[in-house]
């Protein structure tokens, strides 16, 4: 466990993509990089992709349950998974 | 150490020998070119030997699996094919008239997969990143997994094996490699990707072949969240997503074939096909000793599951997944592949040329063009009398028709 001042780290940061929800009623969210900037500024993002509807971030479990607490409204996220063709 | 292989005649065969292991519990593979005298060294991963090895021949042969291979001085054989019925099963078994040139012609198929650079009989496809950009084809491999995809949909060649199921179709290709290794897949590219075939490039049909495995589901946030949204995106816009259910037998079907929204698709084998030490043949074999493995055998035609590969909730349908030919023109290579990842694009392929001469699909929207696309699909199906676990609907063919 970490104690930074701020917030308290429990656990291994994982990578998790975070997505714009494809039936957002709220037009005017169309960058999720401006989401995470004004509700998640100490998440490590990693990067911006797919015109700006998507993230790559770098967090710890606990975060995570921090997040969709604040953009649960708005996003969707995803561990990221080791992938291969088949 | 080494293994010899040889052909009926005694002739040296080359090609690449692929090496499973299985070390601390996990599974482990290495691929090792053979020398042009048919010697193939045998790999080690600390000590540990292979406890399989997969043939492929680079000649025209059928592969061959050996179990525990050691040492031996007696050679192997691989059987050389016989052309072109070794080329020509699976087009039958799926009901492909090869005498319909443009056949899919206005259905766009949208690829997920690992980029090449489109030239001769794939000149026609299109490739793109998940940002929506084009990408340079002086920038891109002449081959990839996404290559051969791509052939198996819709090659468009002079000979008849040279040509896909799908040939008038439409194909744009999204890459989801890796930032820093152009080979491998990132799963976090594949919500993105999808997204990129639906809004921008309105396609119909969207073929995924890879994926992960399914992990255990927490309260965190599921592994699934972002592309589940995507497929649903999908469907709301009248596109079929289809999805490799994935080639190891000891997991579940993978994600994103195992969601809801998506047909997921596993792999079979006919009867006869090819010899019986072949790893077709060996396949075949197996299906015998799992339960429903194998169609019944007063069935016209006997179409065994391919039991190494995942079965389970989550196959809605099957495709011809082993014993799938391809000619390379660098050095006239005849290469056999397997697996999911091509009986995927087979089945979605086949329900390409069947929307492309229904009158009805075109009239219909949103949700609805997805559902009613998936139901001619599911009729296209037919029953291989297999483990319904391990055909789902079955097999799609454009023999009977009547759905067409």
């Amino acid at each position: 466990m970490q104690y930074d001042g701020t917030r308290i780290q429990i656990g291994i940061a994982m990578i998790v993509t975070v997505s714009l929800k494809s039936a957002l009623a709220d037009d005017s969210i169309d960058n999720v990089g401006k989401l995470l900037a004004e509700y998640a500024d100490r998440v490590k993002v990693l990067k911006i992709f797919g015109a700006g509807q998507f993230a790559n971030i770098e967090v710890s479990r606990e975060q995570l349950v921090v997040l969709r607490d604040r953009l649960g409204h708005a996003c969707v996220f995803s561990e990221k998974l080791a992938a291969q063709a088949f | 150490m080494q293994l010899i292989c040889v052909d009926e005649l005694g002739r040296p065969v080359k090609g690449a020998a692929e090496y499973h292991f299985v070390i601390d519990g996990e599974d482990a593979r290495t691929s090792l070119l053979g020398d042009d005298d048919g010697c193939f060294e045998i790999a080690s991963i600390s000590g540990t030997l292979p406890n399989y090895a997969l043939i492929r021949s680079f000649q025209g042969h059928w592969n061959l699996g050996i179990t525990n291979p050691r040492e031996d001085k007696k050679p192997h054989l691989l059987n050389s094919i016989t052309v072109p019925d070794a080329f020509l099963w699976w087009r039958k078994a799926i009901g492909r008239d090869m005498s319909e040139p443009q056949a899919g012609k206005g259905v766009r198929i949208g690829v997920i997969d690992l980029a090449f650079a489109p030239s001769g009989t794939l000149g026609h496809v299109q490739v793109f990143d998940v940002n929506g950009n084009r990408l340079d084809p002086s920038s891109l491999p002449t081959a990839s997994h996404g290559h051969r995809v791509c052939r198996f949909i819709g090659e468009r060649g002079q000979q008849m094996w040279q040509e896909g199921v799908a040939t008038g179709s439409e194909v744009i290709l999204v890459d989801v490699s890796e930032d820093e290794d152009p080979t491998q897949w990132d799963y976090t590219k594949i919500g993105a990707a999808i997204l990129t075939l639906v809004k921008h490039h309105h396609v119909d049909i969207v073929n995924i072949s890879g994926g992960a495995y399914r992990k255990s589901v927490d309260d965190a946030g599921t592994p699934y969240a972002v592309i589940e949204d995507k497929v649903q995106y999908a469907a709301s816009k009248g596109v079929v997503v289809f999805a490799a259910v994935g080639n190891n037998s000891s997991n579940r079907p993978a994600s994103p074939a195992c969601l809801p929204d998506v047909i997921g698709v596993g792999a079979v084998g006919l009867d006869g096909v090819a010899p019986e030490n072949s790893r077709f043949g060996k396949s075949r074999l197996a299906a015998e000793d799992e339960e429903g493995g194998i169609s019944p055998p007063d069935s016209p035609e006997r179409y065994f599951h391919c039991v190494s590969t995942c079965s389970g909730e989550g196959l809605n349908a099957v495709g011809p997944g082993i014993g799938l030919f391809l000619q390379f023109e660098e050095g006239d290579a005849v290469i056999e592949y397997e697996g999911t990842s091509f009986a995927s694009p087979i089945a979605a392929a086949v329900l390409a040329c069947a929307l492309a001469k229904d009158r009805a699909y075109r009239h219909v929207f949103g949700v609805a063009r997805s559902l009613y696309a998936t139901d001619l699909f599911r009729n296209l199906c037919i029953d291989l009398g297999l483990h319904p676990l391990r055909q789902g609907w079955g097999l799609p063919t454009l023999k009977g028709g009547d759905a067409v």
